[in-house]
């Protein structure tokens, strides 16, 4: 067997390494840049330097921006006293995509999971720390997976004593699903109907 | 449950089958090693997603082959078609498809089609490990309930996540309030897997003692009792007893690097006239118990899941001669479907009021072909 040029051997393996694409996929999908069009790969190219150059995380809550603090800090509309944690910046999306949250949010980057080597300090917890003054609620929106609730019940025990309200969404999500599979229905109900945590 | 065509693809050393099944008894003979109990395990895995002969799943694919595909054909006791199929492949691994559907998670199909399986190994449920008693207890309870398999799943997930802290805490001290945080995920998960065992013991004990009393002929009293390592106590909420527990062992715990307390310790108590029978029964005593128990386990999810099990019977003939085993279908109301797997063809010819329909197929080398099904007069034949 022969084997591939060199740079397109490398295309490959970058593309590899992105989630959820094998080795075949990405053998495929460098042949596709190889045969397309040179503007395209120009294209592809530039977009990638660009999102790398120019998003960045907001000092602040941590979601993915070109401005900071990003366009939810800054939004004086919004209830500032109101902080949403959740694990990633694609939940934040899913959440703003509802209209029923008028609050800040957190993204904390991660859950606990020992399995994985993620402590706690691993985490934005310091950070969340950070910004609690004048707060007066924070919702967990974490994955209602084992270690998303390990987390929440971790993160609750370690903000109450700051005599914070903390709350968590609504149990309405579907048994073991993960946030992302959620419509935006089920969504806003759970985050209206958001339950104290003990 | 009726399971009318099974098909296989790379599936062991079947390339390719097709096989078409009927209501009753089906006999599956053939050789050692020609495929019988492959058949078995096939019709096993698309009720469970999973074999009961290994763990691991790149080894029941033929030879060389990238994947193998199941496919089965039921219909339940309401009328309705279930189309299961199952593919595993070596680069992406298992895809469950029931009903044109794709589904993400297994725990949402299983239960659907209830099996109960008797092969050699559960020979040995009465005398054996708690962890076979305990792996019984939860393929029982996973077929009849997908809230219980749900906080099987999450348990076992927090078990090994704790167990992982506990074993890390031996380097390095560790903020106790990361072991207490899945601690109360074990204990939410926990208490409802004990809550429902319990509960379903009570009412498996009473169909076993009642199968026993019938297929001994005896008046021996037989009972099961769950024995939890998390008690009931008195007066005080399950949650609090387990919290209680874990503050107590921590210490200990952390010693072990790992977790000792919780159902994945309990086990089941089986008395015959108030002894153990693990201590006290003969050996004819042991395999009566154990065909009363999958009885017990065949008519519970009958009643759970309002479908008759498919029945497999695998390879028991060493232990169980032909007549036990119609005694123990005789004790059913609806017997379902059976398969049995047998190296004789004429097994249940030597009785001669068998009143089952049987159907026969031969297995060679990875082949299976539909003979006959049991000839009219087969009743004087045997007499
Ligand atoms: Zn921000």
């Amino acid at each position: 067997m022969t084997s591939l040029p060199p740079a397109l051997q490398e295309l490959a393996a970058a593309l590899g390494r992105l989630p959820g694409i094998g080795r075949k996929t990405a053998t495929r999908l460098a042949f596709f840049i190889l045969n397309a069009p040179r503007e395209e790969g120009e294209i592809l190219a530039r977009a990638i330097m660009k999102v790398k150059a120019e998003v960045k995380r907001c000092s602040r809550c941590f979601n993915f921006t070109e401005s900071d603090p990003c366009h939810i800090c800054s939004d004086e509309r919004r209830n500032h006293k109101l902080i949403c944690l959740v694990e990633d910046s694609q939940t934040i999306l899913l959440i703003e995509k509802t209209n029923e949250y008028r609050g800040l949010y957190h993204v904390l980057g991660g859950v606990i999971s020992p399995l994985d080597g993620i402590g706690p300090e691993a985490l934005r917890i310091k950070e969340l720390l950070g910004r609690l003054e004048g707060v007066e609620e924070v919702i967990l929106a974490l994955t209602p997976s084992t270690e998303g609730e390990a987390t929440s019940i971790y993160l609750a025990k370690l903000l109450k004593p700051q005599g914070i309200r903390i709350t968590r969404l609504a149990r309405g999500i579907p048994l073991g699903s993960s946030l992302e599979f959620v419509d935006e229905l089920t969504l806003g109900k759970a985050l209206q109907s958001r339950s104290e945590m003990n | 449950m009726q399971l009318a065509r099974l098909s296989l693809l790379n599936f062991r050393n079947y390339r390719e089958a097709n096989i078409h099944f009927f209501d009753g008894v089906h006999v599956i003979y053939g050789e050692n090693g020609a495929g019988k109990t492959t058949i078995l395990e096939a019709i096993h895995y698309l009720a469970l997603t999973k074999s009961f002969r290994t763990a691991v799943d790149k080894h029941l694919i033929f030879d060389k082959e990238k994947m193998f595909r199941i496919q089965g054909d039921f219909t339940n006791r309401q009328g309705q078609a279930i189309h299961t199929t199952i593919a595993y492949s070596r680069d992406s691994g298992k895809h469950l498809t029931a009903n044109g559907q794709k589904l993400q998670k297994f725990s949402e199909y299983i239960g659907e089609v209830p099996v109960v399986l008797l092969h050699p190994a559960d020979l040995s449920l009465s005398q054996g490990s708690p962890q076979q008693r305990r792996r019984f207890l939860d393929i029982l309870l996973s077929q009849s309930s997908k809230l219980y398999l749900h906080h099987l799943i999450q348990y076992n997930r927090s078990l090994k996540q704790r167990n992982q802290l506990l074993l890390k805490s031996q380097e390095a001290p560790l903020d106790p309030q990361l072991l207490i945080s899945w601690e109360e995920n074990l204990i939410h998960h926990g208490a409802e897997i004990i809550r429902k065992r319990q509960e379903s013991v009570v009412r498996l004990s009473e169909l076993v003692k009642s199968f026993y009393g019938q297929l001994s002929r005896k008046a021996d009293q037989v009972k099961i009792i769950y024995q939890r390592s998390v008690p009931e106590q008195k007066g005080e909420d399950l949650h609090d007893t387990y919290r209680r527990l874990f503050a107590e062992k921590r210490s200990r715990e952390q010693a072990y690097g790992s977790t000792i307390i919780g159902p994945h310790r309990d086990d089941l108590l089986f008395l015959i006239n108030g002894r153990p029978a693990k201590a006290y029964a003969s050996q004819g005593e042991h395999k009566t118990f154990v065909i009363a128990l999958k009885l017990g386990e065949f008519q519970h999810l009958e009643q759970q899941r309002d479908q008759a099990p498919i029945l497999l019977f695998d390879d028991i003939f060493g232990e169980l001669d032909a007549g036990r085993i119609e005694e123990m279908l005789n004790q059913l109301s609806d017997i379902g479907q059976v398969f049995v797997t047998t190296t004789s063809r004429n097994f249940f010819d030597k009785i001669s009021h068998f009143k089952h329909t049987t159907h026969y197929y031969a297995v060679q080398n990875g082949t299976i072909d539909y003979q006959t099904e049991t000839p009219e007069n087969r009743g004087m034949q045997g007499a």
